[in-house]
Order: C-alpha cells, then sequence, then structure tokens
C-alpha cells in the first residue's frame, strides 16, 4: 500500500506513533474532548480508561478523521485529515459496536476489507485465527454480537498494520473470546506494535498494556506507566479491630467501617503486616489501576 | 480508481441480496412483461399501432418505477450503513469518501441497470417477435432514457442519503421526492399553466425542471417523431428550437440531473460528521 514518498514521509516524522495536540472535538455546543495533547511512541500499549461519556471513544474517531476536530492529530507522521488514507493505511480498527454490511457473508467481509487494502482476498486463515471458520458462509446479519465482534478483530489484523485502534476490545465477548484479545494484545507488545485502547476498566487488560491514560469530562486526568502504578500499588486490608502492634510504618489504619478495622499497606510490606495480624480473619481488597492513577500522576 | 471497483463489485452483490430492492426489481420486471402482452392483445385503438401502445405503456411504468427503484435503493444504502455502523467501519480504511461514494453509487447503479434491462429486455424480445425489428432504434432510445431517468433517480437518492441518520429517514425523504417528482410536480405545473396562463417558455422550463417531465417529453418525442403529442409546451420548443434540438435540450437534462444530485450527495457526504 505504501509507496517510496510515503515511507520517506514517515521517515521525518516520528515513525508509527499516535499523535494528538491540543485536541478539541464539539458537536454544537456540547464539547466533548477538550485540548487533548497526547504521544503514543512506536511500540506502547496504551489504554485510556474512563467513564461513559469521558471522550474514549471520540478520540478513536479523531484518529480516524471521523469527528470534526481542531488542533492536529496524526499517526506514523501522517496528518490524519490532510494525508487520511495513509494514516488509515497505518491502522487496524475495532470499534465499539462494530458492523458490516448484512449481506454478505464473513468470508466475504474479510475479502471486501482486504482488497480494499491492496490484497488478494484470503478470508479462511484469518477467520480461522479468530474462530470463525465454521461460520465463513454465514450473513453478517445471522451473526451474533460476539461473533461480529470477533469478526472486526480479524478485519483489524488485515495487511498486518502496525498501530490497533481498540474500542472496549473486550465487549461483547465470551471467556475464549477475552483470552484472544489478551493473548493478541500480549503478542503486540513482543511484536512492537502500536497499540491504543479504549476501555470502561481495565479489569484484565492491566496486564497487557504498558501505559493508563485517564480521561474524565474530555481531559486527561492523569496517566502514567503501569509499571510505575505497580510499584507503588497497595491493598486495604479489612480484619477485625483493634489495630495490632507491630504494624509496618508504611501501613496507614482507615476509617473504620461497619466496625471493621480497615488498614492501607503497601504491596512491599504486605507480608509483614499480615504477620502482625497474627491469624484473624481478613479480607483483601486490592485497588483498580485506575485507583491507583486518580491518586496521582507519576 | 481501484478501491472504487472494488467496492463496487461488493456492493452490486449486497444488492442483488436486498429483499426489497429484488421484489421491486421483479415487479418491474412481471409489470413491463405483462403491460407489453396486454398491449399487443388488445384490439387497435384510435389509430395507434401494437408499438405505440406497448412503449406508451412502457413510458408509464417507467416513470412510476425507475424514481422509485432509483430513489428508494439510493436512499437506504448509505443511511442504511451509517445506522448499523458498517459505514464507519469502511471510513477507517485507507480511503477517500469521494471514492467510497463514488463506488457505492456505481455498485447500485450496476444492480438498478441490470433490474431495468431485464425488465426492458422482456419487453424488447416479445416486441421484437410479434412487431418486428422496425423501430427498434426508437425503442433503444425508450430503454437509454429510462435508464438515463434511473440514474437520476439513484443520484437523487444518494444525496437524500449522504447527510441522512438512518434508513427509515432517507427512505421516508424518498418517498417524499417521488410523490413530488411523479405526481404533484406533474399536477401542479399543468395546472400552474393552466391557472396562471403561463407563455410556452414559461411552461417549458417548469417541465422541464423536473427529471420525469423532462423523460416523458422526449420519450415521447422520440418514439411518437413529432412535438404534437407534448401540447403547446412542446410545440412551442420544437418550434424554437427544432424536434432534435429539444431532444437534445431534454436529454441534457435528464443528465444534469444524474451529475448534479450525484456532486452534490458527494459534497455533503464529505462535509457529513459520523457521530
Amino acid at each position: 500500500m505504501e509507496d517510496g514518498d510515503a515511507a520517506a514521509q514517515r521517515e521525518e516524522g516520528a515513525t508509527d506513533v499516535i499523535r494528538l495536540a491540543g485536541v478539541t472535538v464539539r458537536y454544537g455546543r456540547r464539547t466533548i474532548l477538550r485540548g487533548i495533547d497526547l504521544e503514543i511512541p512506536a511500540g506502547q500499549r496504551a489504554a485510556i480508561v474512563g467513564p461513559n461519556g469521558a471522550g474514549k471513544t471520540t478520540l478513536m474517531r479523531t484518529l480516524l478523521a471521523l469527528a470534526p476536530f481542531s488542533g492536529t492529530a496524526a499517526i506514523g507522521g501522517f496528518d490524519v485529515r490532510s494525508d487520511g488514507p495513509r494514516a488509515r493505511a497505518l491502522v487496524g480498527y475495532v470499534p465499539q459496536t462494530p458492523s458490516f454490511p448484512g449481506a454478505l457473508t464473513a468470508a466475504e467481509v474479510v475479502a471486501l476489507f482486504q482488497e480494499l487494502r491492496g490484497l488478494p482476498p484470503d478470508p479462511l486463515p484469518l477467520l480461522q485465527t479468530v474462530g470463525l471458520e465454521d461460520a465463513a458462509d454465514s450473513p453478517v446479519r445471522t451473526l451474533s454480537g460476539g461473533m461480529v465482534r470477533r469478526l472486526a478483530l480479524a478485519v483489524a489484523r488485515i495487511g498486518n498494520p502496525p498501530v490497533w485502534l481498540l474500542d472496549e476490545p473486550t465487549s461483547q465477548l465470551d471467556a475464549a473470546g477475552e483470552r484472544l484479545v489478551l493473548d493478541w494484545l500480549e503478542a503486540a507488545g513482543r511484536e512492537g506494535r502500536t497499540v491504543l485502547l479504549a476501555t470502561h476498566h481495565l479489569d484484565g487488560l492491566g496486564a497487557v498494556v504498558d501505559r493508563v491514560v485517564l480521561l474524565e469530562e474530555g481531559r486527561i486526568a492523569a496517566a502514567a506507566e503501569v509499571s510505575a502504578l505497580y510499584a507503588r500499588r497497595w491493598v486495604e486490608v479489612v480484619t477485625v479491630p483493634p489495630p495490632p502492634a507491630g504494624l509496618p510504618a508504611a501501613a496507614r489504619v482507615l476509617p473504620a467501617s461497619n466496625g471493621r478495622l480497615r488498614l492501607r499497606v503497601p504491596d512491599a510490606v504486605l507480608a509483614e503486616a499480615v504477620r502482625a495480624l497474627e491469624g484473624r480473619p481478613l479480607r483483601i481488597h486490592e485497588p483498580r489501576l485506575e485507583e491507583l492513577l486518580r491518586e496521582g500522576d507519576t | 480508481m481501484n478501491t472504487v471497483r472494488v467496492l463496487a463489485r461488493w456492493d452490486t452483490r449486497a444488492v442483488l441480496r436486498d429483499r426489497w430492492f429484488v421484489s421491486a426489481a421483479a415487479a418491474f420486471g412481471a409489470l413491463t412483461l405483462a403491460a407489453a402482452a396486454l398491449a399487443l392483445a388488445s384490439p387497435p385503438i384510435a389509430g395507434l399501432s401494437s408499438f405505440d401502445r406497448i412503449t406508451a405503456t412502457l413510458i408509464h411504468l417507467t416513470m412510476l418505477f425507475a424514481p422509485l427503484l432509483g430513489l428508494t435503493a439510493g436512499a437506504g444504502w448509505i443511511a442504511g450503513e451509517r445506522e448499523t455502523g458498517a459505514l464507519v467501519m469502511l471510513l477507517s480504511q485507507p480511503l477517500q469518501r469521494a471514492e467510497l461514494f463514488a463506488g457505492k453509487y456505481l455498485g447500485v447503479a450496476r444492480a438498478l441497470l441490470a433490474a431495468m434491462l431485464v425488465g426492458f429486455g422482456t419487453a424488447g424480445v416479445l416486441l421484437a417477435a410479434r412487431v418486428g425489428t422496425d423501430r427498434l432504434p426508437a425503442f433503444l432510445w425508450l430503454v437509454v432514457l429510462a435508464v438515463v431517468l434511473a440514474l437520476a433517480s439513484l443520484s437523487l437518492g444518494f444525496l437524500l442519503s449522504a447527510a441522512a441518520p438512518n434508513r427509515s429517514r432517507a427512505l421516508g425523504a424518498a418517498l417524499l421526492a417521488w410523490l413530488i417528482l411523479v405526481i404533484v410536480s406533474d399536477l401542479g405545473i399543468l395546472g400552474t399553466a393552466l391557472l396562471l396562463r403561463l407563455p410556452a417558455p414559461v411552461g417549458l422550463v417548469l417541465a422541464a425542471r423536473s427529471p420525469v417531465s423532462a423523460f416523458r417529453m422526449a420519450a415521447i418525442l422520440r418514439v411518437s417523431g413529432t412535438a404534437e403529442l407534448l401540447g403547446p409546451v412542446g410545440l412551442y420548443a420544437a418550434e424554437r428550437l427544432g424536434t432534435t434540438g429539444l431532444l437534445a435540450a431534454l436529454c441534457a437534462v435528464l443528465v444534469l440531473w444524474a451529475t448534479g444530485a450525484y456532486y452534490a450527495g458527494r459534497m455533503r457526504f464529505e462535509r457529513v460528521v459520523e457521530t
């Protein structure tokens, strides 16, 4: 797909990165994104987390020039507006609610998207990677939501694009489908693929991303490397009062809840704290990465 | 250009699997054949030959069906994919919006032309078998004009579809446009001309504003070879432009409708925001 000029142009800019500078998106009077500055270096897997309406999907769509925006957005050094086809040639995209022409079969959909990327149609191997080989001849309109999402994952792999934009990649998927996505994301790290995924929560995905960006009300509220978040991770220990003697200094007693003693214990001294509790019944609550992120940017 | 070809090929396949389109196309084919058979079986009326009766029937059928098929097929196509989200998947690919619009138009146009040609083809075979091939050129002219009318209607359908948020709204607008083009426009022009005693030039301009009127006038002119059946407006126009000149002008109106609506739709599609 890419000619010599395109390759040279990419060399001049940062290679295979996602870059947003001062991106603001407004629909009428509603401002969805407010001056977003974000760079995802080549090979990094970043997760955008945030509540519903935070602007995650709009951010994804901005990178595909599907949303009207001010500021600049580029993929692999290509401006998504002035050089859209070249930018999108680098991207495999899975939208929040994927859909394809309902009259075509799963195999025909893959063949269509292969041809749109200048590749010869050969749908079966890709359908096998997502476990849809038995549904190859089924019209899309007869597939379940999870199967359509698997089909979208197959389409996102066409042409082995260096960048993946995945909007809620595990929603609608069964356990096997979720495992498939996690395996792909893990492999993406080894392959040096750049990934930007959007999700409500990182449950299960924390282990396969390198960086977390918290989006709230259209603004980046916090961002951190996952390794830094794990380094400062703590757990909440709920047990019976009173506070024990010999609790590590780093542990903190939190306000009691329902008569229970609540302790906040850094990961590093958890074993010491449990020993100090001398066999008391206890329950451990692990915070989500988002909670750690909200506590402070590193 | 390859992108346009790829999209057109897959869209033709998808349109030909669309139940509504296939039903409407089959109805057109069946009615065309039935009308041709009935016209041939009935006794001569007012000195009209079998060929005249068949073509008159086909002209009226085309005036109803070509805009209906073109408008509804075009209107539902982009808006339907926008509604389901399939359009976003296509727009995330390395292509320009103009290419996507062109590919989809070409894809639906090919299916539409196939439907029209099957309908006219069966009538043509019947006509050739029963009446002979002497007036085949006039019949082929009618087919060409019908195809251009269908393409003009398809362009209008795509214009309505370009920014419509969903299929039902686009189809609603298409049916309204069909009513206006086929019924209100002709009657309105006739009524206005009679009521206000409009001069012939104004009547001509008003008549040529609708692709359906332009088709009707061009088809009658070409098939009958005279402007007499077009009334005072047609006579005036033929006197000023000559029969050939009038035919050329009416063909130009049809082509302008097809291309103008297509480019207006494309411009609209390029500006629309996918929410």
